[in-house]
């Protein structure tokens, strides 16, 4: 029993603090929401501590599984992935929202492959990384087969469109190489290569170029394109240091869309003010340092650059959530872990803590 | 292996590093929005939240003397769906259809749209808003909202103005007492989503917006209904264009009645033309004609160079004068000053302008109040035409003493010729008695005021007896004598300009009778014009019997004994009066046997349980606040002893 508790106990009080202020916030964000479309105010409350629950089951699960058992495990989950995103694009399969096929209707509810997709990735570039680790230095060996297998993944992403996910998981594969010790000539050479490829996404998609040039000048045209992050600068800002208290947002009152995902944090920064945005971000820092930390002290490559790779995705997609939020990067439709409503992500990201949770026992 | 390490070491020790920076930026970032731009983004949230959604304060209510409301604030309530959470919406729609009486196939359209709110109707009826209650239909609500409602639907509507839709007074006395009907204003803002629907945050319902207070006014419902009916009766009879009828309180100045043909209904404001919505009694200056002698009869008495038994030669209807045939309907040889009033000889008043000069003839235009606004507390009021008499050609003081070539509202005339009644005041008439706060204190009292004294009591009187001929035997005016009373006052028959080819247009005629009652303690001024009758254009034909019907019915309503006991006043053909002003509505009163009470301008169910109180027998049409009942108040029952109501809403 004490073995079993011998986990990061910063990690465990981050995650613990943010999944506290995580259900407040969809509970606050959602209520008018939810009442409004279902005649339910706790519609997506409930839902979201269904998820919760099932969460942290699975989060006590990863956290006991041998490292050995999670190595096996690398490729099936990336097999898997990707027959999930592939089935996710056919119409009829994968449910559309929004203007994006990003769920899979399973029993009883809509999964989100995309989110399988960052924990697959990890997994997969772990292990084989780990495997390569003395051909790493090889730009043909070492670099070239993760950048073909990470990119056919993030292909896949683009086509539903899922920009974000993909711009995240491109962040965590160069992360990942550069902390396994590709040589900087490849990785700056390839990102190099990868602009125009970026560049040529970003301008064939009508909604991205707008969304780009709202993110320069938000004010330009307050009654359109610039509207969302417009919304989001008022809320977060009307917080000021206080914040206007719990559940006394004026901007979740629909002027901010999908304020109990995508603009959580702004409904945080202005119900709980300064205060409550810096204990956001600082527990965040913590999960983040921590995990550092951790990886720095791991010996064994896999073990390593997994607890490094399952850090800096929940780092990454925190930090990018909320400088979206802030106007810092351009919208792109990432929720903020262990806070945003969305079940797929938080039984993801539970899995990822436990896993981290379980790499750090003995180790402490 | 080692050196890899190594490496990885260092390179994880740069990515630390880069991170600490992000971390630092964002919170940076955020310190920058919350702290150094708070303010400002709050002010610019504040101006979206705050925007367009105002609370409008109740405006107070406008009554008449008694109490009888004339314009009421309802809060009206308004229909809408949620046609996500309709349970059964076609189940819905029908009741909704069958409610409201609108077509089922546009609101099944909207019940079935893909929305979260759709309004189904905006200020619907009391009644329907009672129905749509008994629903209880999961998905349909209503909310309320101010409405501006005129129980008495047309009764001095041009005088009342209305309200625009964000409570404003547009015109009549909504716009000129708006500040004391209207309620506070400015604080009433509250809180709204992004779909501009109200939010009830905390301390926005608790926020209580003043509401506007009442105004009295001197208005006699029971008067105004007459005069309106009168009025509105021989116009249909003589296919005039217009008229307006006034009755005045002669000591006071107050106002009891001001009608105006065509009428206008506020209620539908938005409906009805501008020809209909205008106040003419102060808006339209007409050349006043015979009835503007009575004023040079006062000058020239008041200066002494006439008496009532002096002798004029009327020169047997020809008179040359200025280079100018005067004439006059009937020729007359020699007559007294009094006679001549009687008849109404141009060639005698001729005579007398000559001799009283135009200069003093100038000075009592004046002194009566001619080419002045009255000052009555109304909007729009023109001060009438009048030319200085440096400028009159010679002719010009002819034309003067028979009322052509200058021109006054009906309401100069009749303050004219309230002045004479009163014994010699130019009273400043009025029609608001007093403003009263939300909570009932006086805010604003309406004294009468003297304007200025024009004539002598002596001079007044000697007048007063001379106009009584007029309606005598043998006068002009006969047809506007009353049975029991003396009633004194002058015809006039004015020829209109002609706008489009100069001089006077020989068809069109304004033919008007002004005067009072009882001649010797007059209690009633009354003025009365009919624009452009058809049939018949004299005024002592066209209006003196509108004069006589109104009076009638005002004399006996104000109480006022008739002066020879004797002859008892017969009942009035399709006039119904009441002998005396009944208990006003919301009073519990049993009323004497003989009379009906008064239902007018109650609700439906405010209706429903007097009549159950007093144990009549009333039936009802239509739905809403009582606008017409048979027999009016006061009136004798009919023979079934049934009441009828007439509602609307």
């Amino acid at each position: 029993m004490r073995e079993a508790l011998a986990v990061d106990k910063w990690i465990c009080f981050a995650v613990v603090a943010l999944l506290a202020m995580g259900l407040t916030m969809v509970l606050s964000t959602s209520y008018l929401y939810s009442q409004e479309r279902f005649a339910d105010g706790t519609y997506f409350f409930r839902k979201q501590l269904i998820a919760l629950g099932v969460g942290l089951v699975g989060l006590v699960v990863c956290s006991f599984m041998p490292a050995a058992t999670l190595r096996r495990l690398a490729y099936p989950l990336l097999a898997c992935t990707f027959l999930a995103l592939i089935l996710v694009l056919i119409p009829g399969v994968g449910i559309m929202r929004g203007g994006a096929r990003r769920w899979l209707a399973l029993p009883g509810f809509a999964f989100q492959p995309a989110e399988l997709a960052k924990l697959a990735m990890v997994f997969y570039l772990a292990h084989s990384m780990a495997r390569k680790q003395e051909k790493i230095k090889s730009f043909s060996l070492g670099v070239l087969p993760h950048l073909m297998i990470a990119g056919a993944l993030l292909g896949v992403l683009l086509l539903q469109p899922d920009f974000g996910t993909a711009l995240i998981l491109a962040v965590v594969l160069y992360l990942m190489l550069f902390i396994a010790g590709a040589r900087l000539p490849h990785l700056l050479g390839t990102a190099l290569m990868a602009l125009p490829v970026l560049i040529y996404v970003m301008l064939t998609a009508e909604y991205r170029v707008r969304r780009l040039m709202t993110f320069m000048d938000p004010w330009r045209d307050p009654s359109s394109s610039g509207f969302q992050v417009i919304q989001s600068l008022i809320a977060f800002g009307s917080g000021q240091f206080w914040g206007r208290g719990l559940g006394e947002s004026r901007q979740k009152l629909f002027y901010l869309p999908e304020a109990h995902t995508d603009f959580v944090y702004s409904v945080i920064g202005e119900e709980m003010g300064l205060l409550g945005a810096l204990i956001v971000l600082a527990l965040f820092s913590v999960i983040l340092m921590r995990g550092l930390r951790l990886t720095a002290k791991i010996e064994e490559p896999f073990q390593q650059y997994l607890a490094f790779g399952l850090t800096v995705l929940l780092g990454l997609q925190g930090l990018i959530h909320m400088s979206v939020v802030m106007g810092l990067m351009p919208t792109k439709g990432l929720v903020l872990p262990f806070i945003s409503y969305g079940g797929s992500a938080m039984v993801v990201n539970l899995a990822e803590v436990g896993i981290l949770l379980g790499l750090s026992r003995r180790r402490l | 292996m080692r050196r890899t390490l190594q490496t990885s070491r260092v390179r994880l020790g740069v990515a630390k590093i880069l991170f600490l920076v992000i971390f630092l930026v964002v919170g940076g970032r955020a310190f920058q929005l919350q702290v150094l731009q708070g303010d400002k983004l709050m002010r610019l949230g504040q101006r979206q939240h705050l925007k367009e959604w105002t609370v409008l304060p109740r405006r107070g209510a406008v009554v008449d003397r008694a109490g009888e409301p004339l314009a009421l604030s309802l809060e009206a309530q308004s229909v809408y769906a949620r046609p996500q959470r309709l349970q059964n919406s076609a189940r819905a729609g029908r009741d909704l259809a069958g409610i409201l009486k609108i077509n089922p196939a546009e609101l099944k359209r909207k019940l079935s749209a893909a929305k979260s709110f759709v309004w189904i109707k905006r200020q619907i009826a009391p009644g329907e808003a009672r129905q749509i209650q008994a629903l209880n239909s999961e998905g349909i609500g209503m909310f309320y909202e101010p409405r501006r409602y005129y129980p008495q639907g047309q009764l001095a509507g041009q005088v009342i103005g209305f309200v625009g839709r964000d409570s404003e007074g547009l015109e009549g006395l909504e716009l000129r007492y708006n500040d004391y009907i209207r309620g506070e204003t400015g604080s009433s803002v509250a809180e709204r989503d992004a779909l501009g629907r109200r939010v009830l945050v905390e301390g926005v319902e608790g926020l209580q917006i003043p509401p506007g207070g009442d105004i009295h006014l001197t208005l006699d419902t029971t008067l105004q209904h007459l005069a309106e009916k009168e009025l509105e009766a021989s116009i249909t009879k003589y296919r005039a264009k217009a008229g307006v009828a006034i009755a005045v309180e002669p000591r006071t100045g107050e106002i009891l009645a001001l009608a105006n043909y065509p009428t206008f209904n506020p209620n539908n404001y938005s409906k009805e033309s501008a020809e209909h919505r205008r106040n003419r009694a102060v808006t339209d200056s007409f050349e006043p004609g015979s009835t503007f002698k009575t004023i040079l009869a006062a000058a020239a008495l008041e200066e002494g160079i006439v008496d009532k038994e002096d002798l004029f030669f009327c020169e047997e209807g020809k008179y040359r004068y200025a280079g100018r045939i005067i004439h006059d309907t009937h020729p007359y040889g020699w007559l007294p000053f009094h006679k001549i009033l009687q008849v109404s000889s141009n060639i005698g008043f001729t005579k007398v302008a000559d001799k009283l000069n135009k200069e003093r003839f100038f000075k009592y235009i004046e002194k009566f109040g001619f080419g002045q606004v009255t000052g009555v507390d109304m909007t729009g009021e023109v001060p009438g035409l009048l030319r200085r008499p440096e400028t009159w050609a010679e002719i010009d003081l002819a034309t003067h003493a028979f009322g052509q070539g200058l021109s006054a509202t009906p309401l100069q005339m009749a303050m004219a010729y309230a002045a004479i009644a009163n014994g010699g005041f130019l009273m400043r008439p009025y029609v608001v008695k007093r403003a009263m706060s939300p909570k009932g204190e006086v805010l604003m009292e309406n004294q009468p005021h003297v304007v200025r004294r024009v004539i002598s009591e002596k001079t007044a009187r000697s007048l007063a007896s001379m106009l009584k001929e007029v309606t005598d035997e043998g006068g002009t005016g006969t047809m506007a004598s009353v049975e029991g009373f003396e009633v004194a006052g002058k015809t006039g028959t004015a020829q209109k300009v002609d706008l489009v080819n100069g001089g006077y247009d020989a068809r069109k005629r304004v033919a008007s009778f002004v005067g009072f009652a009882p001649a010797d303690d007059p209690r009633l001024v009354l003025m009365v014009l009919v624009d452009e009758p058809q049939v018949n254009v004299y005024g002592g034909v066209v209006a003196a019997p509108i004069f006589r019907n109104i009076a009638r019915g005002a004399l006996r309503h104000l109480g006022i004994a008739a002066k020879t006991p004797a002859l008892i006043p017969a009942p009035v053909a399709d006039t119904e009066i009441p002998l005396r002003r009944l208990p006003k509505r919301n009073s519990q009163t049993i009323v004497d046997a003989g009379a009906t009470p008064d239902f007018l301008g109650l609700s439906l169910r405010e209706a429903v349980e007097k009549a159950r109180k007093l144990n009549l027998r009333v039936k009802m049409h239509g739905n809403g606040y009582v606008v017409k009942q048979s027999p009016g108040p006061g009136g004798r029952w009919h023979d079934n002893g049934v009441l009828v109501l007439n509602l609307q809403g």
